[in-house]
C-alpha cells in the first residue's frame, strides 16, 4: 500500500516537473528585452505644458505607446545619447513609430522654456514631445514614478548641471506601465519590445 | 610641439650607456631617423572626433579617441577652440539609476594607451558658441597636454540623434 502511494507520488512529481518545464519554456519565449514593470509602477498620469504651450495630460496620449523620460536640455551627454537611442529604436520600429510618443519631461523648468523645449524635441523627431511644469507639478510626478533629480551647485558663471534619473518608463496604449529601460539599453532591444507592445495593443 | 617631442625621444638615448662611442653614434643616427619620422607622424593621434549638435546655444558634447603613440605618459589637461568660449572636460557617471557629471582636471595616458571620449563617459562639454554651427561643419579644437604640448583636432559636427 505504502509502495503504491510512493510510486504515484513519483509519477505526479514527474508530471509536475514536465509541466513546469513546459511553462518555463513558454515564459522564456515571452521574455522582454527590457524590465517588466507591469503592475509595479503607477499608470500614466500627469498635468504639464507641452512644447507648443498647450496644457496636456495622460488622456492626450491615450492610444499611443508612451515612453516617459526625465532630463534637461543643458545636459550635453546622457540626455541626447538616450534620446538619440530612442530615435534610432523608433526608426527600426518603422511606420508603426507613429503609434509611439516620447515624452521628455524637463527637470530644469527654469531654463527649459517652451521655446527651448520646442527646438530641442524637434531635433530628435516628430514623435518627441517636450513637457514642463511648475515645481509642484514636477515634484508630484517625481514622487509618482519614484525618480530623483537634484540641481547641482552652480559654477562662477551660474551654469549648473542636474543629476537625474536615467529611467525610460514605457506605457501601453491604455496608459498602463509595462516596461522600464535605461540609458544603457540598446536601440535594437528597445525596438524589439516596442514592436511587440504595439502589435499587442 | 615638435621640440618637446624630440626631447622625449632623446632622453632615453642620452641615458643609455654613454661610455660606448660607437653605440652612441649609432644611437644618434637612429635618433635622427626617428625624429624625421615623428615630424610627419605625431606622438599623439586623435580619431573619430565629432560634436553632437543641439539647437539654440545649448552645451554640446565632443567625442573622440586619443592614442598616446609616444614613449612617455601624457596628461590631457583641457581643450580650447575658436568656436566655443568655454570648454570643460566631464565624466558622466551613473549611480543607483541616477546620472550625474563630474568635472575632470586631467586624464593621464600611458604610452600606447587609447583614451575614449564616448557617450555616457568622458566628453568635452562645449559651451557658448561663437557662431551658429551646422551638421557637417568642421570645427578645430586644440587638446592641451601637460608640458605645454597641444594637438589641434578637426571635429565633425553631427546631428542631435547621432551616437
Amino acid at each position: 500500500m505504502l509502495s503504491i502511494t510512493k510510486s504515484r507520488y513519483h509519477w505526479l512529481t514527474l508530471v509536475s516537473v514536465a509541466l513546469l518545464t513546459g511553462l518555463a519554456a513558454c515564459q522564456q519565449q515571452k521574455t522582454w528585452a527590457l524590465r517588466d514593470i507591469s503592475g509595479i509602477v503607477a499608470p500614466l498620469e500627469f498635468h504639464l505644458t507641452n512644447q507648443d504651450g498647450q496644457t496636456v495630460d495622460a488622456s492626450s496620449y491615450r492610444g499611443k505607446t508612451v515612453l516617459l523620460y526625465f532630463g534637461y536640455t543643458h545636459c550635453p551627454d546622457v540626455c541626447p545619447t538616450t534620446l538619440g537611442t530612442l530615435a534610432l529604436a523608433l526608426n527600426r520600429v518603422g511606420p508603426d513609430a507613429d503609434k509611439v510618443r516620447v515624452l521628455f519631461v524637463s527637470v530644469d523648468p527654469a531654463r527649459d522654456t517652451v521655446a527651448v523645449l520646442k527646438q530641442y524635441v524637434n531635433a530628435f523627431g516628430p514623435q518627441f514631445v517636450g513637457l514642463r511644469g511648475s515645481d509642484s507639478e514636477l515634484q508630484e510626478l517625481s514622487r509618482r514614478y519614484r525618480i530623483a533629480y537634484a540641481l547641482e551647485k552652480p559654477d562662477r558663471h551660474g551654469d549648473y548641471t542636474v543629476a537625474h534619473s536615467n529611467a525610460v518608463f514605457i506605457f501601453d496604449d491604455k496608459g498602463n506601465a509595462r516596461l522600464l529601460g535605461g540609458s544603457d539599453d540598446k536601440a535594437d532591444a528597445i525596438a524589439q519590445d516596442l514592436k511587440r507592445l504595439i502589435s499587442a495593443g | 610641439m615638435t621640440q618637446s617631442r624630440r626631447r622625449f625621444l632623446f632622453i632615453p638615448f642620452l641615458s643609455s650607456n654613454p661610455g660606448h662611442v660607437g653605440q652612441a653614434a649609432i644611437a644618434a643616427i637612429l635618433a635622427l631617423f626617428v625624429c624625421a619620422a615623428t615630424a610627419a607622424e605625431p606622438a599623439i593621434s586623435a580619431r573619430n572626433a565629432r560634436i553632437r549638435l543641439l539647437p539654440a546655444d545649448l552645451p554640446l558634447a565632443g567625442y573622440f579617441e586619443l592614442v598616446n603613440q609616444g614613449k612617455q605618459p601624457l596628461t590631457l589637461v583641457g581643450a580650447s577652440s575658436p568656436a566655443f568660449r568655454t570648454i570643460h572636460m566631464h565624466l558622466s557617471t551613473a549611480q543607483n539609476g541616477k546620472s550625474t557629471m563630474l568635472m575632470i582636471e586631467g586624464i593621464e595616458m600611458n604610452p600606447g594607451e587609447t583614451l575614449h571620449f564616448t557617450p555616457g563617459g568622458y566628453h568635452l562639454m562645449l559651451m557658448q558658441r561663437v557662431k551658429p554651427l551646422q551638421v557637417d561643419d568642421q570645427v578645430p579644437i586644440t587638446l592641451k597636454f601637460s608640458g605645454n604640448q597641444s594637438l589641434e583636432v578637426m571635429f565633425k559636427v553631427e546631428g542631435a540623434g547621432s551616437q
